[in-house]
């Protein structure tokens, strides 16, 4: 297994909507084209780009939650997750049962979370709260019961879209430091942030995205520097 | 997601989704008690009072037909409501589709063999006796669940591509109602509209059910084995249908 292994290859991937504008009347919108590049085993790369630019579906993709109308995405046997934080939470349930609803549709054996339920109420910090319906819980708490039920999931491949650290201050540096913590580890990432100083901080590699096409591909500093540069030329 | 993840799913989520109905509202499942004896009033003031229709067992009869039908009628809506109602989550986690449809089935199911149980209770307070072909009650049943089942997964597959089939599933339900034989007898219609109406396999099973539960004769096996190929047919094409436009689902803008 070496450290230069393809996990996930995307070749020429495209993908378009058809946007109905009448009666009968359809035309196509194309928020990605012809995206190539590798994912190797233990690299964490940065998305960057505009808002808009397609960062998002693209992970989307990658996670192979859509799929591609043109060119091909290879997995090479990796199982892949899109980091969501309370994914299908029902108002009425408890905590402790959203937890598993949760934690299911993310891809994990019942017995699994039955298992990590500790962990996720300890990490989570709600206390005897997990046993309210969801419904009384504020922003942040949800947040912190989300975050830590999708921070079980151990894929090969993570994929980030933005979110690093969740709640208040406190669960904030709390889950930024565990996400850190994950991203160093030698699990596969791929991250999409705004924030230049993170994705500095955290990946070897940038792609840039910019209006749906690979606009540059690199090395962290010689991308980031291409696109700082660009911003502020524009 | 293997099958066996889906599976656990399934059930997880059928179990949460009555939960949250019964925390949601104050009466809950009494509302499935609450349509059939709603609906008997008006039946019975149009039929019995007006028309002076509808025969001596009108109640039992009616009851019969309107509590198997509401299991067809939300089991139906539900599966056709199904992918598009969880539209949020299609964009977050990769989930096989078929699941939605068949969570939806499970909760009418759910909802309806508690009322189905009170159904009985009142056939015996009625003073209509136990009877030994009672017995077949849970295989027409069985044959239902099997025709809903697939129903909901085709119409499930393809409403989110074609937003109109709600609206025309919800229509058509109550033009279905109406030539069900829920409120009449399907066997005091003349040759050869009654043919016509058996077609319609609602219509046969109301029928296979009066005639378990309240006339004391055996279902017609041969009647419930062509529904079961039936559904097993259509069960096939929709479970094809929904792996065909799998990752088709995300790009819907419903």
């Amino acid at each position: 297994m070496s450290a230069h292994e393809i996990l996930i290859s995307l070749q020429n991937v495209s993908l378009s909507y058809t946007v109905r504008a009448g009666m009968f009347k359809w035309s196509k919108y194309m928020p990605l084209s012809d995206i190539s590049f590798d994912l190797h085993r233990g690299e964490t790369v940065g998305i960057i780009g505009r808002n808009g630019a397609g960062k998002s579906t693209l992970l989307r993709l990658i996670a192979g939650i859509l799929e591609p109308d043109r060119g091909q995405i290879i997995n090479h046997g990796a199982r892949v997750s899109l980091l969501s934080l309370g994914v299908g939470f029902v108002p009425h349930l408890s905590g402790k049962q959203n937890a598993m609803l949760s934690g299911m549709l993310l891809g994990l054996r019942r017995q699994e979370i039955a298992r990590r339920m500790e962990a996720i109420i300890e990490f989570s910090g709600l206390g005897h709260f997990i046993n309210q319906p969801l419904h009384t819980y504020s922003s942040g708490m949800r947040a912190r019961l989300g975050f830590s039920v999708a921070i079980q999931v151990d894929p090969d491949v993570l994929l980030i879209d933005e979110v690093l650290g969740v709640g208040d201050e406190e669960f904030r540096t709390k889950s930024t430091s565990e996400m850190k913590r994950l991203i160093k580890s030698d699990k596969t990432v791929v991250l999409v942030s705004h924030s230049l100083p993170t994705v500095k901080e955290l990946c070897d590699r940038a792609v840039w995205i910019e209006e749906g096409s690979v606009k540059n591909t690199g090395d962290i500093e010689s991308v980031l520097n291409l696109y700082t540069g660009r911003s502020e030329n524009s | 997601m293997q099958l066996r993840n889906s599976i656990e799913l399934i059930l997880y989520k059928t179990y949460a989704d009555i939960k949250a109905e019964m925390a949601r509202s104050y009466l809950g499942l009494i509302w499935w008690l609450i349509e059939p004896v709603l609906y008997l009033g008006a039946f019975y003031i149009l039929f019995v009072l007006v028309l002076h229709r509808g025969g001596p067992d009108f109640v039992p009869t009616f009851l019969c037909g309107a509590v198997v039908w509401k299991w067809f009628d939300s089991g139906l809506k539900g599966g056709s409501h199904a992918i598009s109602a969880n539209r949020g989550l299609l964009q977050q986690v990769y989930v096989p589709k078929f699941i939605f449809p068949v969570i939806a089935v499970l909760g009418s199911t759910a909802r309806f063999v508690p009322v189905f149980v009170v159904f009985t209770l009142f056939l015996l307070v009625y003073g209509i006796p136990i009877q030994l072909t009672w017995l077949a009650a849970p295989i027409v049943m069985l044959t239902q669940l099997f025709l809903i089942m697939a129903l909901a997964m085709l119409v499930g597959a393809i409403t989110p591509f074609l937003p109109d089939l709600k609206a025309a599933i919800d229509n058509g339900m109550m033009f279905l109602f109406f030539i069900s034989g829920v409120f009449f007898n399907i066997n005091d219609v003349h040759e050869p509209l009654r043919s016509y109406l058996l077609l319609n396999p609602m219509a046969g099973l109301i029928d296979e059910y009066r005639n378990a539960m309240l006339r004391g004769v055996w279902p017609d096996t041969a009647h419930l084995t062509i529904i079961l190929l039936i559904s097993f047919v259509l069960g096939a094409l929709a479970l094809a249908l929904l792996k065909e436009m799998d990752h088709k689902y995300g790009k819907v803008r419903f």
